[in-house]
């Protein structure tokens, strides 16, 4: 089985989309339109703020993270995968809240736009095998999401389809469409990722795999620096055992 | 039929005694058969891998007259060939070069996956490379050694293997 990583570079897009300056209840503000939209930032801000009213929530965001699976050699059947995080910030965790590694049905591959808010929302699907604390997070301490099989069976497809793969991030209260206890004016869970290209702290995507039967070819291949020189094989022998 | 067998004639292993070809194994009484076969092949010694056959490629092919990679020789496993997860395959590929216009590179390559790449110092040469492939207890899953001879001092020489996690290649 061998493994590729995926990094943030020019051909992955990683932002979020968001609500935010509202004041209204959790159902609202989750099933409302999105108002905000960055993929060009270094950083992916999750965010979950309460409003100064009782039971009221002015903002809340989903992470995006896209990777080109172009690297990935013809044939590769994916057997699994991590997604690595570098959180800049500890957070302070005043909802008890979890990340919740997602799908992440966006409109389009290389960029993110405010209606990818709703899309998040839709039908949301978990990807990872386990959510993260956002108790243990720590400052410039990776945290990891295991892909399910879910995830797996999806960039399988998107692989073959020549697709990009997709990820989610979301509060487990936007998740699971329930909403967390109200605790203070202006209380506020905040996560600052990284996404910085060609740096030791961008987010990293690992693909585990193995190159299908068909494509099981043994070639020999030869290069000459010059082109009026020769090179020539003149046998291959090849004995197989099973 | 010939031989006590229904359909076609049996392999050559299968019909001669080792030590007296002339004598076809079922031409000898049945237990006594059974007997020579168990002790030509002690239990022990019956188990996987055991080879399937030989490949061989004989014709000549000649890199084309520029500077890019092209693919001299390939072969290619039809499903099921490899069955087993300690199953695999050794190969042998060699080869003249000539000119002096710089260094040639032989590159082995699996699954398009890059092994390892033998290069040849300028002028005329004969290289030869030799490797092995073995299933690691899986079939997507194997181990490789390679070695080659350039034409060159120091005679043979050892291949380095790419990061053996990045070569995965299902044989099944």
């Amino acid at each position: 089985m061998a493994s590729i990583t995926m990094e943030s570079s020019a051909s992955a897009v990683d932002g979020y989309v968001g609500r935010e300056g509202a004041s209204e209840g959790w159902s609202s503000l989750i099933s409302s339109a999105g108002n905000n939209a960055d993929y060009t930032d270094t950083r992916v801000i999750m965010k979950l703020t309460a409003y100064s009213a009782l039971d009221q929530w002015s903002a809340v965001r989903r992470g995006v993270f896209m990777f080109d699976p172009v690297s990935l050699p013809t044939g590769a059947v994916i057997l699994g995968g991590s997604l690595s995080l570098n959180p800049q910030n500890t957070p302070t965790d005043n909802f008890l809240s979890e990340l919740v590694l997602t799908n992440a049905p966006v409109t389009s591959p290389t960029s993110l736009i405010t209606a990818d808010y709703a899309l998040l929302h839709s039908s949301p699907e978990e990807y990872g095998t386990a959510r993260v604390a956002v108790s243990s997070i720590s400052a410039n301490v990776r945290f990891e999401f295991t892909l399910n099989s879910a995830a797996l069976t999806a960039f399988q497809s998107l692989y073959d389809s020549g697709g990009v793969f997709k990820l989610g991030l979301m509060f487990d209260w936007d998740f699971e469409s329930t909403s967390p206890v109200w605790v203070g004016g202006s209380a506020e869970d905040s996560i600052t990722i990284t996404s910085v290209s060609g740096v030791a702290n961008h987010p990293i995507l690992t693909i585990e795999y193995y190159v299908a039967t068909d494509y099981a070819t043994l070639e020999i291949v030869g290069q000459k620096a010059s082109a009026g020189d020769t090179l020539t094989a003149s046998f291959l022998t090849v004995e197989a055992y099973t | 039929m010939a031989y006590g067998y229904q359909g076609q004639r049996p392999p050559l292993p299968d019909r001669f005694l080792q030590g007296q070809i002339t004598v076809p194994r079922s031409q000898v009484p049945r237990a006594l058969a059974e007997e020579l076969k168990d002790a030509a092949i002690p239990a022990q010694f019956v188990s996987y891998p055991r080879l399937i056959g030989v490949y061989n490629d004989h014709a000549a092919d000649t890199v084309a007259a520029d500077t890019s990679e092209h693919t001299m020789k390939s072969f290619k496993f039809n499903p099921g060939t490899i069955y087993s997860t300690a199953g695999g395959f050794k190969f042998r590929a060699g080869g003249d070069c000539s000119g002096t216009g710089g260094v040639k590179t032989i590159t082995v390559k699996f699954g398009g996956i890059t092994i390892g790449t033998l290069s040849v110092s300028t002028g005329t040469r004969s290289w030869l490379l030799e490797g092995e492939v073995w299933n690691n207890g899986y079939t997507y899953q194997q181990r490789w050694r390679l070695i080659a001879y350039d034409g060159a001092s120091p005679a043979i020489e050892s291949m380095n293997v790419s990061d053996d996690t990045s070569l995965s290649v299902e044989m099944l």
